[in-house]
């Protein structure tokens, strides 16, 4: 029988990098990404005993996450932004899923896109980030607690204006 | 990066959180307590006294306050977590939910209980006060300037401090709920 310290380690030690994934999208500043990083720790601790196995670890996780940082980034609720910093690969998923290798986006139209990502209102941050995590629509549903139809809708919706913008309005 | 993955972090982190967790099992478990004793001494001591002086009303004010230490003893047994606890493990639009729930300006259930605990202990004193006309309205008009004087104060912490969360979760579980 495992004692609630072994299993909060073993949990640790197996989700360490997707807990960094999360903070790193909601601040850049180190500081905070450890506060952060402690305090998803701490909650995960706190909701050790009440996990049930209901759903995948995974997505405990990473409710856990998100929750955490946006509630650590409320507190201060005028300042509540997520910065969204990714390779330019990663970022190609937000428009290119299907046809990666081909396309080569240029340096500059990368940084339009970061700078695009980061006007985005908070909930709509908040699924681009889980989407560059590379999780599925399903996944998201069942973080963000809303059904699988509308995320879809939401992250298309999100592309489409992101597209508009960086096209200025010419796509189809 | 993040520099947790150290040992001896993550062992301190653990003892902090085995302490935390030990503290408030401990600090609850201390007032129970101290309700349910209230709650005996007062029955106690208002069954010899109406026993010796047969005053009914003076007995109902004892009664009065045994209520009140008996609902403060359930709160504290049944709905503690709902003071300060948000269950982040909830999928993000229940947590927000809950988490305004916390800011609201009467935040939970639990306000029910503790404005009857308020209000049994009035009562209580009401009681007590039973008789002279004067204690009376002193009691009476004391306790009407604290609730005018508590709501104020509390109405104006809640606008500069909880309202701004309040109104920023909703926005962010409208956000989420909308169809775009």
């Amino acid at each position: 029988m495992q004692t609630k310290e072994e299993r909060f380690n073993a949990i640790i030690a197996d989700n360490r990098e997707r807990i960094n994934g999360i903070c790193r999208y909601y601040t850049s500043n180190c500081e905070d990404q450890k506060d952060i990083f402690q305090e998803v720790l701490v909650n995960i601790w706190k909701s050790l005993d009440s996990f049930r196995g209901d759903s995948a670890i995974s997505t405990w996780i990473y409710r856990i996450a998100v929750n955490t940082s946006l509630s650590f980034k409320g507190k201060s609720a005028k300042n509540l932004t997520i910065t969204i910093n990714s390779d330019s690969q990663i970022l190609n998923q937000v428009f290119y899923e299907d046809e990666a290798k081909e396309k080569q986006i240029q340096e500059h139209h990368i940084e339009m896109l970061q700078s695009e990502l980061n006007t985005l209102s908070v909930i709509d941050k908040l699924l681009i980030s889980l989407m560059l995590e590379g999780l599925s629509m399903k996944e998201i549903a069942d973080i963000v607690g809303i059904t699988e139809p509308n995320v879809k809708v939401k992250i298309h919706r999100i592309k489409q204006e992101l597209k508009s913008k960086l096209t200025g309005g010419c796509h189809d | 990066m993040i520099n947790i993955s150290d040992e001896n972090n993550m062992q301190r982190l653990i003892g902090r959180l085995e302490a935390e967790d030990k503290r408030n099992a401990s600090i609850f478990k201390t007032f129970r307590i101290l309700f349910l004793i209230f709650a005996v001494v007062y029955l106690f001591f208002g069954s010899i006294q109406f026993y010796m002086d047969l005053q009914i009303i003076n007995f109902l004010g004892y009664v009065s306050y045994t209520i009140a230490f008996c609902i403060a003893f359930f709160l504290m047994d049944k709905h503690v977590n709902m003071f300060d606890r948000v269950d982040y493990s909830m999928p993000t639009l229940l947590m927000l939910k809950q988490a305004r729930l916390r800011y609201r300006i009467f935040p939970s259930r639990a306000t029910g209980l503790i404005i009857a605990v308020f209000l049994f202990l009035c009562l209580g004193q009401v009681l007590q006060t039973w008789g002279s006309i004067e204690r009376f309205t002193y009691t009476m008009i004391s306790v009407a300037v604290g609730l005018v004087i508590g709501l104020i104060i509390g109405c104006g912490i809640w606008v500069i401090r909880d309202k701004p969360l309040y109104d920023k979760f909703g926005e962010l579980i409208h956000d989420l709920e909308s169809n775009r």
